[in-house]
């Protein structure tokens, strides 16, 4: 074959459209080309993947949300109106709409039967108990206190334990007639994997009934509920003064305040109700009354997309991994953060709340930053949380800037020094073991012999790697990564902030 | 004409038959309003209409926004479906040009797949269930990345072409019906749009 073949005729090649002679005249120019060999080689290779990419599942995303945009997109409220083609020539149908008037006022005072009163089906009597069966009570519900912000109290069994000891508030499970009251500060209770219960600065919540066959709560100012799985037959219900929200399954907010009721659903369906009428309240739909209007005839409307992010955003994360609440007490463990006052939260990359913050997080390490100026975060600080109680994170805010002209304060440390401390600190703790484990390999060849690796390396003062790379090396990258690696899991202490190059030989 | 979404042609089942009557069921529902069906529509084809999107753009990013406005166009016009397709096939039709209108807002962007979203994607169930080492999962990633590079540097007309041809093996009458052309235009698409394709392919080097 003369000249190189074309590189959409590898593609019909590779797709089995050209056989024959063709295809062996082609094949025969491979064997002997080595760029249309590449080329080829590439080709068939990523065709192998359109199998992959024809047969790619969907990802999951929130499907509530987006249907509920679809709906308000269609300004329809709920659910979409599918509106009929108008007939293109209206003016044809008047005759016969005439026609049909006419007939329905001779035929209708003979045809038609006198109405009739709505039946009234009166309610079945409750049943007697009998004297022989057995009435086992609905097993307690309890929840934990996930997330405390700012002024809570809690008042359960009899004792009353307010903010100032909030590891005393998340270390008891709540059960029925536990109530929270909050001054400017929120609290989270989880009481199921993502169900919960945030209440909102100036509100009061009682847990009037917390079991297996209803959990009623009742509500003065805000709170916003996430409800992801109920027993089966359990009611479950908001007690707003004179309204009841009952709940579908869903993620939605009650405000009861100033002689006010307003109902916003995020996700799901409630139902809000009253004396004599019951309203739906679907995805991304609220409603708003005064404690004295009736709510016959009242219907939900759609939110803005404002609200829906405060909707949104008004709850802290929930503990993912939910058992029971022994459980989770015994295997998360309590995380409090003090942080300048309004100054936002950020625990590994989440927003929760603005500081102080006590929550629940399972053990482990967590990155915990607080915010310095208005979206803006400062360096993070790791932070290991075991089931224990630990200390408060005290995460300070900046300190101010010297007066003009004042005289600079000078460091307990200066730069060298703190580089010379925190040099002979990680040599101390490094696991050499570890280390040497990286070069076994090369060592056994007698080749390990005068290697080495340069690290570059900064810590804050609490201790945590704030960069570490690899300056220099005449080691494998496998091996120099798997050096730096020993070098990351090292736990520093507490001490001067720093930034230093240190050299690992072998 | 049948079609079936997000399967190849020719794999309508046995029960296809009775899927077509029960479609028919569903529309004739939402045409009249009945707030139920409205809701099955939604969670019948939200799964297939975000599959869809995500494989011809190869990205997730804006794709709740984009599955949204393929509903909304669907119920605006549901009321106009006049049954020349099966619905399946006429949401499809709704995704492409939806996505046809995202390509082409975005030419100036740099490529959307990258090593974060292909990680999202091998933590589906149905990835993660087959056994594959990890070198070979990299390196249909990196295949993958390089198809969507590839169909990246085509115009989007002949980008959504290549892809119903060559990837979803699409016919043209079908592909014809699906991007509102006839089936001469589209093979003269598809012809520059192969040429280009897999030049492009060739060109690119085999690691990114």
């Amino acid at each position: 074959m003369i000249g190189h073949v074309a590189t959409h005729r590898l593609g019909e090649l590779a797709a089995g459209r050209i056989t024959g002679r063709a295809a062996a005249r082609i094949r025969v120019h491979l064997d002997d080309c080595a760029r249309c060999h590449a080329a080829w080689e590439r080709i068939r290779q990523a065709r192998g993947g359109f199998a992959d990419l024809a047969a790619a599942p969907a990802p999951e995303l929130r499907w509530d949300r987006i249907r509920a945009q679809v709906y308000w997109s269609l300004g329809s409220g709920s659910y979409p109106v599918v509106r009929p083609p108008a007939a293109r020539w209206p003016w044809l149908m008047l005759p016969a709409l005439a026609a049909a008037a006419t007939a329905l006022v001779w035929v209708a005072p003979w045809s038609s039967p006198a109405p009739r009163p709505p039946a009234v089906v009166a309610p079945a009597p409750p049943a007697a108990p009998s004297a022989t069966a057995v009435t086992l009570a609905p097993a307690p519900v309890l929840a934990v206190a996930t997330f405390v912000e700012g002024d809570v109290t809690v008042r359960a069994a009899g004792a009353t334990v307010d903010a100032v000891e909030p590891a005393a508030i998340g270390a008891t499970p709540l059960g029925a007639g536990a109530q929270v009251t909050t001054g400017d500060g929120r609290l989270a209770l989880q009481f199921g994997p993502a169900s919960t219960v945030t209440l909102a600065p100036r509100s009061r919540l009682e847990l009037r009934r917390f079991d297996a066959a209803a959990i009623e709560l009742i509500v003065d100012g805000q709170v916003d509920l996430e409800v992801a799985h109920r027993a089966p037959g359990q009611r479950f219900a908001v007690i707003a003064g004179a309204r009841t929200v009952e709940v579908r399954g869903t993620a939605f907010r009650v405000v009861h305040r100033d002689g006010e009721v307003a109902v916003a659903c995020e996700h799901g369906r409630v139902a809000v109700s009253d004396a004599d009428a019951t309203v739906e309240v679907g995805a991304g739909q609220a409603v708003e009354l005064d404690d004295d209007e009736r709510l016959l005839g009242r219907a939900a409307r759609p939110l803005s997309g404002a609200e829906l992010s405060a909707l949104l955003t008004a709850r802290p994360p929930a503990l993912a991994m939910w058992t029971d609440p022994a459980t989770v007490l015994r295997t998360t463990g309590p995380l409090a953060v003090v942080a300048p006052r309004a100054s936002a939260v950020r625990v590994d990359g989440v927003v929760v709340g603005a500081g102080p913050v006590w929550m629940r997080v399972p053990a482990g390490r967590h990155l915990v930053e607080a915010e310095r100026a208005p979206g803006r975060f400062a360096p993070g600080r790791w932070i290991e949380v075991g089931t224990a109680p630990a200390g408060p994170l005290v995460l300070a805010a900046d300190p101010p800037a010297p007066a003009r002209g004042a005289a600079a304060t000078k460091p307990d440390q200066t730069p060298a020094a703190a580089r010379r401390a925190r040099k002979a600190e990680l040599t101390r703790a490094l696991d050499q073991g570890r280390v040497r484990t990286c070069v076994r390999a090369l060592a056994k060849q007698g080749i390990a012999e005068g290697t080495h690796v340069e690290l570059e390396i900064g810590v804050d003062a609490g201790g945590a790697l704030r960069f570490l790379n690899i300056a220099g090396t005449d080691l494998p990258a496998r091996v120099a990564d798997c050096v730096r690696d020993a070098v990351a899991a090292t736990r520093l202490g507490a001490g001067p902030a720093a930034t230093w190059r240190q050299r690992i030989s072998f | 004409m049948i079609l079936v979404v997000g399967r190849k042609r020719g794999s309508v089942d046995a029960g296809s038959a009775m899927a077509e009557v029960d479609e028919a069921e569903l529309i004739r529902r939402c045409k009249a309003g009945e707030r139920a069906a409205q809701d099955e529509l939604y969670h019948r084809f939200r799964r297939p209409v975000a599959a869809n999107l995500y494989r011809v753009l190869g990205d997730r990013g804006e794709l709740e926004d984009l599955v949204q406005e393929v509903f909304v166009i669907a119920f605006r016009g549901l009321a106009t479906f006049r049954h020349e397709a099966r619905l399946t096939t006429w949401l499809y039709r709704i995704c492409v040009n939806v996505a046809l209108g995202r390509i082409r807002a975005r030419t100036r962007r740099p490529p959307p797949i990258n090593v974060a979203d292909l990680e999202v994607a091998a933590h589906d169930a149905a990835l993660a269930d087959r056994p594959e080492s990890p070198a070979r999962s990299l390196e249909r990633r990196q295949d993958q990345e390089r198809v969507y590079r590839a169909l990246e540097r085509l115009p989007p007309k002949k980008r959504i072409v290549l892809y119903l041809h060559e990837i979803e093996g699409r016919d043209l009458k079908e592909i014809a019906y699906l991007v509102d052309s006839n089936a001469v235009t589209v093979r003269t698409r598809l012809f520059y749009a192969r040429r280009e394709f897999y030049r492009a392919l060739a060109e690119e080097d085999a690691v990114p």
